[in-house]
């Protein structure tokens, strides 16, 4: 049984008060635990923004090859490949494929949940609660972040190196 | 290297063993190892023409988790590769944040980024913010 630290209502009087509820959650951005047969099942209401926010460590860092002019993008934990010809093409690809693992994974959570593919479930959440026409938008952020944030640690270790004072950076 | 076409990969996931599923509108190849292990690929394309080492290297190590030995003894013989395969090859990747400033920032082709270790790749790019520093 889950822990009732989180508001909680049984199933049926979810139900009826369906509309107050997702008010709630959505609008006060109030987690709410759903219980029924006496707590042997539950669930989590949560705000999908919410979510997505939660999610974001769940980062996508693909790794590129590039070889003979094809650029092969890869998400290696993820089994995931995108080809093309230039880096935009072989993202967009990767995006086509990730979107097509997404459905598939969530359409079959019996199956992949109980493999060694159980651990994609959180990418692949942030990736679906991304609206359709910023899936590309959402890889190609997560690395001009990477970019951003290794430009600093780059700044940081010259600055360290040339003695700059912490408190003067 | 020898490298394969899409045509030679699709034959492998047949006497490989895998089983072709269509998907909604997406038709790719399964195969689930005896530990469990779950392996997924698609076909991106019906050609015959071949692929770069690279990209093959990659698609044997991410997908089909096969030595290129082991890849081309299936097409060989018909029989499936007894996992785990022999070590697989390494092909030289970038963290896509490098490609993305090499070929933005820096202006590089794939030719030129091709010439390039990962370090080197990534010296070249420390040198232009040092630059744009200075500047």
């Amino acid at each position: 049984m889950a822990p009732a630290t989180l508001p909680v209502l049984d199933f049926s009087e979810a139900k009826a008060r369906l509309s107050d509820v997702m008010t709630a959650v959505t609008q006060q951005h109030r987690p709410q635990l759903v219980r029924r047969h006496r707590g042997k099942e539950s669930m989590v209401l949560v705000d999908a923004r919410d979510l997505a926010g939660f999610l974001t460590a769940y980062r996508f860092e693909p790794t590129v090859v590039v070889d003979a002019g094809e650029f092969t993008v890869e998400l290696e934990h993820l089994g995931i490949l995108g080809f093309g010809t230039t880096l935009d093409e072989a993202i967009s690809d990767l995006v086509s494929e990730l979107h097509a693992y997404t459905q598939r994974y969530f359409a079959q959570p019996g199956f992949y949940t109980y493999t060694d593919r159980k651990d994609h479930w959180p990418w692949l959440l942030r990736f679906a609660l991304t609206e359709e026409n910023r899936q590309a938008d959402l890889i190609l952020a997560d690395m001009k972040d990477s970019a951003e944030r290794r430009y600093r640690e780059r700044q940081a270790e010259q600055d360290t190196a040339a003695g700059v004072p912490a408190a003067a950076r | 290297m020898k490298t394969a076409s899409w045509a030679e990969v699709e034959e492998f996931c047949k006497r490989d063993g895998w089983l072709q599923i269509r998907s909604t509108d997406h038709e790719f190849y399964r195969k689930v190892l005896s530990d469990g292990t779950v392996l997924e690929t698609h076909i991106s394309f019906s050609s015959n023409k071949t692929m770069s080492p690279g990209r093959f290297m990659s698609i044997l190590r991410t997908q089909l988790k096969v030595s290129q030995e082991d890849f081309w003894g299936t097409l060989r013989t018909g029989k499936p590769v007894a996992r785990p395969s022999k070590p697989l090859t390494e092909p030289q990747r970038h963290e896509a944040w490098v490609i993305q400033v090499l070929t933005v920032q820096l202006g590089l082709g794939p030719s030129e980024i091709e010439q390039l270790s990962p370090e080197q790749a990534k010296q070249l790019i420390y040198d232009h913010w040092s630059q744009l520093q200075q500047s």
